[in-house]
């Protein structure tokens, strides 16, 4: 008997070390957290109007990430802002067309709140506000940072826009030299393969062209607006760099249609004003029929009720173009 | 004495085995939230890093 108890024990004693680590492996090998949008990446300055000599350095990151906790698969739109040296949360974001509103959190307790609209200076993004925080009012303007696309997550978008509009990457399919999935653009093998082709291939000018129309779609990701800002330098008169001067400027010029950039984006408007509606009906009816997987987690409407009046790269492992 | 070894035996894998099982708690960087925080925060370090006017300009004007 009492033999027949220590074998038990002495299996258990062998066998638990295996299986404790398993266990941890599990846990370490769990997926890293995944970057679905960068909304905000960005360093600047904040000063108090009240008081030249207060200002503080504004470093700011928000984005959507997907975060796989115990098995639980999670995505979250979270931020993380910086006024020198004191960190915040950032968190109840809201996201329009070139704009966004958070609140500020240090530890669980609200402490302020961030405005801004941005706005294409020349070659950078600004993002100009106001950040409120332990009752003082900051203005802020943030220079936006660049953000090459990495090939995976060119692939990966790339992957989700032909699900949505399997016509348009026909001749990516074509590229790859698949007369099947040139002629069936909707078989998922060929989304696949158009996949792997991209990641493999992220400076073809066949997955930059998807991407590109892609990132039209998806101008609150700080990736996309890179890539079309650097492609709209050389092609400002194309449809969709309109789109981009008009959408990522929106509300900074419903505030300041004065300004010089504002006139050529109302210009612009005028001529996109439809295209944008058309687009924006097209994604709402995907999302509403079940088309989109991941919604886009802005505030963007369908522009019927509000309207803005007249006044107003690739290396191997990354890509900008 | 036997006993006693079997006790002591018997003692050490509930310990060891309870350590085992135990479920890993959740807490700080271990949330969703931490990790969500902490991904972004990297992201924008690294985008930030030595970032100046000319970097934006020479990376627009390299393409």
């Amino acid at each position: 008997m009492m033999k027949k108890i220590f074998a038990v024990l002495a299996v258990l004693l062998f066998v638990m070390p295996v299986f404790a680590q398993g266990q941890l492996s599990a846990q370490t090998t769990a997926p890293r957290p995944v970057i679905k949008k960068l909304a905000v990446l960005g360093k600047g300055i904040a000063t108090n109007p009240a008081d030249l000599m207060d200002f503080k350095i504004v470093k700011i990151g928000i984005g959507n990430i997907k975060v796989s906790l115990l098995g639980e698969e999670t995505e979250l739109m979270v931020g993380v802002l910086f006024l020198d040296d004191d960190k915040y949360k950032v968190k109840d974001i809201v996201l329009g067309n070139g704009s966004i509103e958070a609140n500020l959190y240090s530890g669980d307790e609200k402490v302020g709140s961030i405005s801004a609209e941005s706005v294409e200076k020349g070659d950078t993004e600004v993002w100009v506000g106001t950040i409120d925080v332990s009752g003082a009012t900051y203005n802020t303007y943030i220079l936006g940072a660049i953000r090459k696309v990495r090939a995976a997550e060119l692939a990966e978008n790339i992957h989700s826009f032909c699900e949505l509009y399997p016509a348009k990457c026909v001749a990516v399919a074509k590229g790859i030299g698949n007369r099947y999935c040139e002629k069936n653009p909707k078989d998922p093998s060929c989304r696949e393969k158009i996949k792997t082709f991209c990641k493999n291939n992220p400076d073809d000018q066949r997955c930059k062209a998807i991407f590109k129309e892609y990132c039209i779609d998806n101008l609150d990701d700080a990736r996309c607006r890179y890539a079309l800002r650097v492609y709209c330098k050389n092609h400002p008169d194309e449809e969709r760099c309109k789109i981009f001067l008009v959408q990522t400027t929106e509300q900074y010029c419903l505030k300041n249609p004065q300004a010089t950039v504002c006139r050529k984006a109302i210009q612009a408007r005028k001529l996109v004003k439809e295209k944008i509606r058309a687009r924006q009906l097209e994604r709402l009816q995907k999302i509403r029929s079940g088309q989109v997987v991941n919604p886009p987690i802005t505030n963007e409407t369908v522009e019927s009720e509000q309207e803005i009046t007249d006044g107003q790269g690739i290396t191997t492992d990354e890509t900008g173009d | 004495m036997i006993k006693e070894i079997l006790l002591i035996t018997l003692l050490l894998s509930v310990v060891f085995i309870s350590g085992c099982v135990q479920q890993p708690t959740v807490t700080g960087e271990a949330t969703a939230e931490g990790q969500a925080m902490k991904a972004i925060e990297q992201e924008m370090e690294e985008a930030i890093e030595n970032m100046t006017m000319e970097d934006i300009e020479n990376a627009i004007i390299e393409q």
